[in-house]
């Protein structure tokens, strides 16, 4: 004789099975050890936000930069400029260049002058590309000191490194700042 | 004699104090966070055991969901209720758990296409067993795991078929085959039990 089992019979002893089950050993030592070495995600990711769009903008301006100075038709086939002209053009590079090294001092005097060997290779790295790309500007600017494009690109990639300097060294001076997890 | 209607204080001011301990464990206060470990641990463990069927398994994801939550907690922005919340999360870490235990061969061949009425022979906990488990929950260990897991999330937890079938990255339709497979197969072990001279009804 076989016994039937009906669907609601069913349905009532899933609703009868306890919400909780006690686990034999003790669990919480274990999620506590873990815990101890793990920071919580958000405050983490809201500091990787910061340096990510900073990486990005420096690996644009590089390729920006290459294609640049592949494709840029050579001085020798603008117009050329008269010695008026020539001079304006330096003394606007110059100011620029004054102006920035000033900013980009104020800027490092003001978190302490901090070491840039202390930071992790990638940030340096994104630094140092950020920086020669500056100077290939400010080098071919000689050459073509009245073109608009170049001194656009120069002022660009000087405001991109005073901003990522701006948001690496507050994090360097912070010494909870877990440099491996950005 | 007063007839005014008696107010369960543990009850009315729990959900606040749950609330500040959230607030005060998304700051990284561990003690907070001890707390919501104490209040939600167990539940956790059921939902656990139910859906891996082994005892060590359960209690390994358990500690898993916990260290979890302690880095995910600031994206409960309270749109539900913790509890809800955290069974998502748990639901979750099982699934992926459960994923990482397969090999390739495994994951290509799905468990769906078991024969219906194959039980698995590496279930963990025999039908005759004194563990204090209830007797359905050992029927319910001793499913194949696909039918398992449908049938812990839908009939125990809640889910809807179309959310079950985007977790286990199924069709709905495989999800509501699973379930009546996971029904009958149920009606059948228990049926049989009783008439084996069990306890169920």
């Amino acid at each position: 004789m076989n016994k039937h089992i009906s669907d609601q019979a069913l349905v009532s002893q899933v609703d009868k099975l306890p919400k909780e089950m006690q686990p034999e050993r003790d669990l919480w030592s274990g999620i506590e050890r873990a815990i101890q070495g793990k920071s919580q995600q958000s405050t983490l990711e809201n500091k990787k936000n910061n340096v990510v769009p900073m990486a990005w903008a420096a690996s644009l301006i590089a390729a920006v930069l290459v294609a640049w100075v592949s494709f840029a038709p050579t001085p020798q086939s603008s117009t050329p400029l008269t010695a008026h002209q020539v001079g304006s053009a330096e003394q606007l590079v110059s100011s620029m260049q004054t102006d920035f090294q000033q900013q980009k001092q104020a800027m490092l005097v003001s978190y302490g002058q901090p070491d840039m060997t202390e930071l992790p290779i990638k940030m340096k790295n994104q630094l140092i590309e950020l920086a020669q790309a500056r100077k290939a500007i400010e080098k071919a600017l000689v050459n073509d000191g009245n073109n608009v494009d170049l001194l656009n690109l120069l002022r660009f990639t000087q405001q991109q490194e005073l901003n990522l300097l701006q948001t690496l060294y507050p994090f360097m001076n912070n010494k909870n700042a877990q440099w491996q997890t950005i | 004699m007063n007839s005014s209607k008696v107010i369960d204080a543990k009850k009315l001011f729990a959900p606040t104090q749950e609330q500040e301990w959230i607030a005060q464990a998304k700051q990284g206060s561990q003690t907070a966070f001890h707390q919501l470990y104490e209040i939600h641990h167990r539940q956790i463990y059921a939902l656990c055991w139910r859906m891996l069927a082994d005892k060590d398994s359960a209690e390994d994801v358990c500690q898993e969901v916990f260290v979890v939550l302690w880095q995910k907690i600031n994206n409960f922005r309270g749109e539900s209720k913790f509890s809800t919340w955290l069974h998502s999360v748990a639901s979750n870490v099982v699934l992926t758990h459960l994923r990482k235990q397969k090999n390739w061969l495994q994951r290509v061949f799905s468990i769906e296409q078991q024969p219906s009425h194959t039980l698995p022979d590496e279930a963990a906990v025999s039908l005759d067993d004194s563990s204090g488990l209830e007797e359905l929950d050992r029927h319910i260990a001793k499913l194949p795991e696909r039918a398992r897991l449908v049938f812990v999330l839908f009939a125990v937890e809640g889910y809807r078929h179309e959310e079950i079938a985007r977790m286990l990255s199924m069709a709905v339709g495989s999800s509501k085959s699973q379930y009546h497979r996971a029904k009958a197969l149920l009606k059948e072990s228990l049926s049989d039990t009783a008439l084996a001279g069990g306890s169920y009804e």
